[in-house]
């Protein structure tokens, strides 16, 4: 199959997925739409996330910032100026672009530990701006969203239209990530992310191509951000600049496939419907249960299946083609 | 062979805190030629190695390459000017394939995957390695490891070859069709530098000598110049029985 | 004076995070390990203490060596049932696998002790101040400072003096080169990963009668941790106590002059100007 037909059969299954998604949680309660909506969010914030993480294999701590830079940014337009959240969206991806480039700068240059501490330290440091400044972000009470159905104010009366919306977003990213990683970027990246310096010797201009991965990662972060606030209709510093929320980008990239484009897709549905789930039944007596699973997985994962699920499914795939061989040459 | 110099130091200079690692050194390399490195350990072959390759700078002196100073060059910038390098202990992109690794040093001269893909194949070719390419790089052994390093660089399109001890490790017969390898990558157009520490080997393969020992250059000449200069047997051959091919 | 006032109070509360950067620079300096659940280390050393004193009454500064030994056990069977795994496998598996490991026991110790903040309440030491001239100074904040002190110039007397210190900085300096020397390198990551967590424990102890204590507390003190350990040049002890003062101080300020609640971010911009200006901090990187 030549490229380009692989292309066109991808991104028709893509649509066709969403469609039927779509067309499932239309007949769904409340439980289950909201679940999937929200596994959707989670998996296009982790593949944003696994732009730079996993693809450029710098490990960013402070997605929280550039997906809080995004819902706050739409949010405050919004509520304040009645500017539509779709405008909100794209001036919050330019921003928080713009700030994962600054960011990059004077971390990219020195090991990837340092760009870790230095994205946790934006991510924080985001958080507590926005619980201190009540004037502008409302503080630790958090923005209420005025509901106002209708397509411009990113507003919608049924769960399937959020699923549309959230879906149609992810397949954005995940497009992006797949153009990425069949261009040189994507090959550029991978010698970075596996060795930098034998990368560098080898003509690739390691800084820049971080920065170009940190940009476009932090960016596809706030895109979602905005989308997330229309949904909940609320936003405070804990839900948009938790570092939760990083941490949560980390663990279902890595659980389902840190570098691979439908890693952390496959990561959160894995993942968030069981810690809905159980959030729901022990979320009372045992609030952090699901943290802890996420963090038993992620190291289990980490030391036995370093490539996730991911690089499960494929051992067992070339495992069977290789057994299938071995048959037809009897 | 045009004698054409492509490649130049001139007083080149490197310390490490107290230690003068390469001294003044004045090199020059003409296009076509095959320039063998010799000298002990720890003598500044490898630190001049790095100079040339723009791993790292010089505290004084010149280095000029094509015609322009390259002096602060890094070397991702010396690679996309045409000076290729490989690494003493090889460095595979360890989770991609060959051709992958192979790939991404192609993409040091185009934009385009199809045409990455193309060069990335003939270098394979060149160095011996047609048919490997889907084989992960980590699974290789240590002389296709080598190879696999030379075919990277030789992706870059590169005028000049700087070969970083890449045969040490090798046994005999790896090293003899190595050195075919190497005879057929110098007749297809690329310079090469090879700094080396298998005196016979390099004997062998090289068109002018060039000893280094604490930092200076005791030596530079024919092969057979360079084995039968008493300074070179002093300070580092011995009496040694060679014959030059 | 205020000003005064203001830099005592930023040094002691560099005495606190000194017990903790130590420990993380020496770990990241002898075993190359970063190491991202340090910080609820710190957090189960408060626990242990909150558990011991309102259990069985003990006060925090007489538990302290039980604490201090409890930790350096958990530290040593961290590392050989999990984080030894890790050791060689590069700096991102480590903050993968260590920053797993901190959800586990930020979570389970939701689970145990709950989400609330949690303090010892009355105690000797604990809200008594002393007073030199113009300037206050809490009891138990420069008990904190002292013990800091002492601990890190152990440490560095050890490193420098004793046939095992040497050992571990040669460890720290060429793992392969110790090893050919009869060094035993597994033995010594061992007992620095021991010694790294029973440091973080023994800053649990001591911050546990200033400070409350909850689940999340780990993740910002880490941060610090490795700021102050930036600062100070990776793998110095001596670098990691002189920063871990002006890294109090410098928040200190920061509160007097801004806000309270903006000293942190004061303190995240300064590591940013670290990183652009001198990331390989102010000691050289050789361990002590």
């Amino acid at each position: 199959m030549s490229n380009a037909k692989k292309q066109i059969t991808l991104w028709l299954s893509a649509v066709i997925v969403l469609f039927l998604i779509t067309l499932f949680s239309s007949r769904q309660g409340y439980f289950v739409g909201h679940l999937i909506i929200l596994t959707i969010i989670s998996a296009a914030l982790a593949s944003a996330w696994n732009i730079v993480g996993g693809m450029a294999g710098q490990l960013s701590l402070g997605h929280m910032a550039f997906f809080g830079i995004g819902a706050y940014t739409s949010t405050l337009l919004y509520t304040k100026m009645e500017i539509s959240p779709w405008f909100g969206l794209i001036l919050g991806v330019l921003l928080s672009s713009l700030v994962a480039f600054l960011v990059g700068i004077p971390t990219f240059r020195l090991e990837g530990s340092y760009y870790a501490l230095a994205t946790l330290a934006l991510g924080l440091s985001l958080y507590q701006l926005s619980v201190k400044f009540v004037s502008i972000t409302n503080g630790a009470q958090g923005i209420a969203i005025p509901f106002k159905d209708s397509f411009a104010n990113m507003s919608f009366s049924a769960l399937w239209q959020y699923v549309l919306l959230a879906g149609s977003y992810l397949i954005i990213v995940l497009g992006v990530c797949s153009y990425i990683a069949a261009t040189k970027l994507g090959f550029q990246l991978a010698a970075v992310r596996e060795d930098a310096q034998a990368a560098q010797a080898i003509g690739v201009n390691t800084m820049r191509v971080k920065l170009i991965a940190g940009t476009i990662s932090g960016g596809l972060a706030a895109g979602i951000g905005s989308i997330y606030a229309q949904y909940i209709l609320f936003i405070d510093p804990h839900s948009a600049l938790g570092v939760n929320i990083a941490i949560q980008a980390v663990v279902l990239s890595v659980v389902g496939g840190v570098g691979f484009v439908f890693g952390p897709t496959l990561g959160a549905i894995a993942l968030i419907p069981i810690s809905q789930i159980i959030l729901k039944n022990f979320g009372a007596s045992a609030p952090s249960l699901h943290i802890l699973i996420y963090g038993a997985v992620t190291i289990l994962v980490a030391l036995v299946a370093p490539k996730g699920i991911i690089g499960v499914l494929r051992q067992i795939s070339s495992r069977i083609s290789n057994r299938s061989k071995a048959g037809q040459n009897d | 062979m045009t004698s054409q110099i492509i490649l130049s130091t001139s007083g080149a200079t490197k310390r490490f805190g107290g230690v003068t690692a390469v001294n003044n050194v004045d090199f020059s390399i003409n296009r076509g030629e095959v320039v063998g490195i010799l000298g002990p350990n720890g003598a500044g072959k490898s630190s001049f190695f790095n100079l040339l390759a723009g791993a790292i700078q010089p505290d004084s002196g010149t280095i000029n390459f094509l015609d322009q100073d390259v002096t602060s060059w890094q070397s991702h910038e010396m690679c996309a000017k045409g000076l290729a390098r490989t690494f003493q202990i090889v460095r595979p992109l360890k989770g991609l394939t060959v051709l992958e690794n192979v790939m991404v040093g192609a993409f040091a001269k185009t934009r385009s995957v199809r045409e990455a893909k193309e060069i990335a194949t003939s270098a394979i070719e060149l160095v011996g390695l047609a048919g490997l390419e889907n084989v992960v790089s980590s699974n290789l052994t240590l002389g296709f490891r080598k190879r696999l390093e030379v075919a990277r660089a030789l992706a870059t399109k590169p005028e000049i070859l700087l070969l970083d001890e890449v045969m040490s490790g090798l046994n005999p017969a790896e090293l003899d069709s190595f050195l075919e390898m190497l005879r057929s990558v110098n007749k297809d157009g690329v310079t090469l530098i090879v700094v080396e520490h298998i005196v016979s080997a390099v004997i062998q393969i090289s068109t002018r000598i060039v000893v280094i020992v604490q930092g200076s250059t005791i030596a530079n000449g024919t092969p057979s110049e360079v084995i039968n200069n008493k300074l070179v047997i002093d300070a580092y051959l011995g009496e040694l029985d060679y014959e030059v091919s | 004076m205020v000003l005064v006032q203001v830099v005592v109070s930023g040094l002691l509360l560099g005495g606190i995070y000194a017990l903790l950067s130590v420990g993380v620079t020496l770990v990241l300096g002898v075993v190359k390990f970063v190491n991202f659940a340090q910080g609820e280390l710190l957090m189960i050393g408060m626990y242990a203490t909150l558990v011991i004193y309102t259990g069985v009454k003990i006060h925090p500064y007489l538990a302290l060596p039980i604490i201090a030994l409890m930790m350096f056990f958990l530290g040593v069977v961290l590392h050989f049932g999990l984080l030894k795994w890790t050791v060689g496998g590069g700096h991102n598996l480590q903050i993968v696998v260590t920053l797993g490991l901190g959800l586990v026991l930020q979570s389970g110790a939701q689970l145990i002790f709950g989400g609330n903040f949690q303090s010892l309440g009355e105690g000797k030491f604990f809200n008594s101040v002393i007073q030199l001239g113009q300037i206050y100074i809490s009891v138990s904040r420069l008990i904190t400072l002292i013990v800091a002190t002492v601990v890190t110039f152990a440490l560095v007397l050890v490193l420098d003096k004793t046939l095992w210190g040497k050992a571990v900085r040669a460890t720290a300096m060429d793992q392969g080169a110790a090893q050919l020397m009869g060094i035993k390198v597994k033995r010594i990551y061992l007992v620095t990963m021991g010694i790294g967590s029973a440091l973080a424990g023994i800053a649990g102890v001591m911050l546990m009668p200033i400070y409350p204590v909850y689940p999340t507390i780990g993740t910002q003190l880490l941060l610090i941790g490795f700021i102050i350990v930036t600062l100070g040049g990776l793998g110095s002890v001596v670098g990691a106590f002189i920063g871990s003062l002006i890294v109090g101080v410098v928040e200190a300020l920061a509160g007097y002059w801004f806000d309270s609640s903006m000293s942190s971010v004061v303190v995240y911009i300064f590591f940013i100007l670290i990183l652009l200006v001198r990331p390989q901090g102010i000691m050289k990187g050789d361990v002590a």
